[in-house]
């Protein structure tokens, strides 16, 4: 399992605005980390950074497997995400989506009903093509194949947006329990009852 | 560089299922390479053309067939892929589905071509053979290009810029070898061996270059 | 720098008061003292520019991205310049300005390939992201050329002179040789200059 990422003295920039200088900070498995701040003030950098999806202008982030340091291609493999930016395919069925993104890790998923249960998502729709959903279901979607890849680091990027309250209910309940056996889980968020749920709070301040 | 079967299959079903529902996509490439192809042969009319020139215009046709090749990393999901897929499986299952397009789509335009250009074949083998090695280097590189391309903010002709001098080696030995099966003279065996030759180090050099755009 | 400067002045002065006419060229023959520089250097620069590139790509230092561009500038320029001073020198040789002989052609694709690289410079805006696109195709670019060199004087007919000049009537002397090479050296200290320039 993941226990931490460091980063570790981490400066980054884009065009000429900093965004973070000389951060550091431990992230720890086990807990629900909520990274809040304003618009444009970092968060999905911050998460982009942790993950190592980008590198640094400076600085080190370190990520560790039991005590281990593994680099950014093996960590990629233990992280699964949520954010605004990640589409699913539009001519694919549900099925065929999760099908796909779960066989991407070498995951072979015959029946996806207990997951379509867990995030309430109508069995209905199941063959349904993904070109017909609202928003809010296809962010139960997305979360539904984070729960089916089940990896060690949670990145969630603001993972409640269109969901109406039994969804964030759902999800705020998915995520303490996954903290509780010891996933890493880094939420940005702007919302009050997300941030609440959290064990520890980043606030990134405004440039 | 491992390659997991579960993934690569993954991905190429994926494409499929979305290029069948899509037929758009490759419609499109057909009929783009048709009109190329009736561009030129109207262009020449009946004209008697030797060998050279017209193993010439199936390459020129081939190659602006390729350009087709251009859309495979406009990927609808393509962060979702980032996060969820490893970059080898993503470069050899979008490019063996480049081959197989590639395929089908000379399936159609070789018998056309040979048809409207009233060509006689004297080695079908060795033109089947030179075909098939051709775009199988033209689809390696094609896709390690086209991810490239992808990251551009002003595309118009990008993809065709970039290709060109990548498979310029493929494209001089394939004429060569295509102006051979058609008059059967002597084949230029070496010419087939450099292009194979060529086509496994494109391969391998893009499957390592993709980690870096990937990662 | 300074040393640099000297040499170069004593080198054109050499090539345009002491360098004999060639038999048959009369005093055209002072082109192929830019002329194979430029090709010489577009060839260096090419390598060079790879060389960066393959460091970009290991230490992920904005700086060899730098210097793999710089290279490839100034090998455009190089290639661009000794195509035209190639053209004249062959119509006025050969007769023709183009010929496909294997080395013009091997420059015609130089052009094509540095043309291609700059271009996809052109096309993408993050410094980043260019940086790690463009050292990729000059990478992906290298491996064309062996390929071509195999090739490329198999499929067309050469008139060039080789190694460096004979055939076609032209005699290489002594004072000629020495004047080459000495403009060959000072066109890569020119280089080697111009590519540890700051900025
Ligand atoms: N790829 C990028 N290129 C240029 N600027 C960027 C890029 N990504 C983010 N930014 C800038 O960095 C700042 C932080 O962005 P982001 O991390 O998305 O903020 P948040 O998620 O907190 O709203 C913004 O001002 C944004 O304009
Ligand atoms: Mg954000």
């Amino acid at each position: 399992m993941i226990n931490k990422i460091v980063f570790e003295n981490v400066s980054h920039s884009f065009a000429n605005k900093k965004i973070f200088e000389n951060f550091s900070i431990e992230l720890d498995a086990g807990k629900i980390i909520a990274i809040t701040g304003a618009n444009g003030s970092g968060k999905s950098t911050f998460l982009k950074l942790a993950g190592q999806f980008i590198k640094p202008d400076t600085g080190k982030i370190i990520a560790f497997d039991d005590g281990k340091i593994i680099d950014k291609i093996n960590l990629r493999k233990k992280i699964s995400a949520v954010a605004p930016n990640m589409n699913l395919y539009s001519e694919l069925t549900a099925f065929e989506n999760i099908k796909f993104f779960v066989g991407l890790r070498d995951i072979v998923l015959n029946d996806t009903d207990e997951f379509f249960k867990r995030v309430e998502l109508d069995i209905e729709t199941k063959n349904k093509s993904v070109k017909n959903f609202s928003t809010g279901m296809i962010q139960r979607l997305k979360f539904l194949i984070l729960l089916a890849i089940d990896s060690d680091v949670w990145i969630l990027d603001e993972p409640c947006s269109n969901l109406d309250d039994s969804g964030k209910n759902i999800f705020l309940k998915e995520i303490k329990n996954s903290a509780q056996i010891g996933k890493l889980i880094l939420m940005a968020t702007n919302e009050r009852d997300e941030a609440k749920i959290a064990n520890e709070i980043i606030s990134l301040p405004i440039h | 560089m491992k390659l997991s079967a579960c993934q690569f299959i993954s991905v190429i079903r994926k494409e499929f299922l979305i290029n069948c529902r899509q037929r758009a996509i490759f419609v499109s490439m057909l009929m783009f390479s048709l009109t190329a192809l009736a561009c030129i042969s109207l262009a020449i009319g009946g004209t008697f053309l030797e060998s050279k020139l017209l193993s010439a215009l199936l390459w020129i046709i081939i190659f602006f067939a390729s350009t087709a090749l251009d859309k495979t990393f406009d990927d609808e999901a393509i962060t979702t892929l980032k996060i969820y897929g490893d970059s080898q499986s993503i470069f050899f299952g979008k490019m063996i589905f480049s081959l197989i397009s590639m395929t089908a789509l000379m399936i159609f335009l070789l018998p056309t071509f040979l048809i409207l250009f009233d060509c006689e074949v004297k080695s079908p083998p060795i033109l089947l053979i030179t075909i098939f090695f051709g775009i199988c280097g033209i689809s390696g590189a094609g896709t390690l290009i086209s991810a490239i391309s992808a990251t551009a903010s002003i595309r118009s002709g990008l993809f065709s810029i970039l290709l060109f001098p990548i498979i310029l080696p493929i494209f001089l030995l394939a004429i060569d070898l295509t102006s051979a099966a058609l008059l059967n003279f002597e084949i230029p065996i070496s010419s087939l061996i450099t292009m194979i030759i060529y086509d496994s180090i494109l391969i391998l050099a893009g499957s390592i270059l993709f980690d870096y755009l990937w990662y | 720098m300074f040393i640099i400067f000297l040499f170069t002045v004593a080198i054109i002065a050499a090539i345009f008061l002491i360098v004999p006419p060639a038999q048959g060229l009369g005093y055209l023959v002072r082109i192929i003292y830019f002329h194979i520089p430029a090709a010489w250097l577009s060839v260096i620069a090419f390598f060079t520019s790879a060389f960066y590139a393959a460091k970009f790509l290991k230490f992920q230092e904005i700086i060899f991205d730098e210097l793999s561009a710089r290279a490839a500038k100034i090998g455009f320029v190089c290639v661009i310049f000794s195509t035209l001073s190639g053209a004249i020198f062959s119509k006025l040789t050969w007769g023709a300005y183009w010929n496909w002989d294997p080395r013009q052609t091997t420059i015609f694709v130089l052009i094509l390939i540095y043309g291609a690289y700059l271009t996809l410079r052109l096309a993408v805006t993050d410094l980043k992201i260019r940086a790690k696109v463009s050292a990729i195709y000059s990478l992906l670019s290298v491996l064309t050329v062996p390929f071509l060199i195999f090739i490329l004087p198999r499929m067309y007919f050469s008139l060039h002179p080789s190694p460096i000049i004979n055939s076609s009537g032209l005699e290489m002397d002594s004072t000629m040789l020495a004047v080459l090479i000495a403009a060959l050296i000072d066109s890569t200290l020119i280089f080697i200059y111009l590519m540890k320039r700051r900025g």
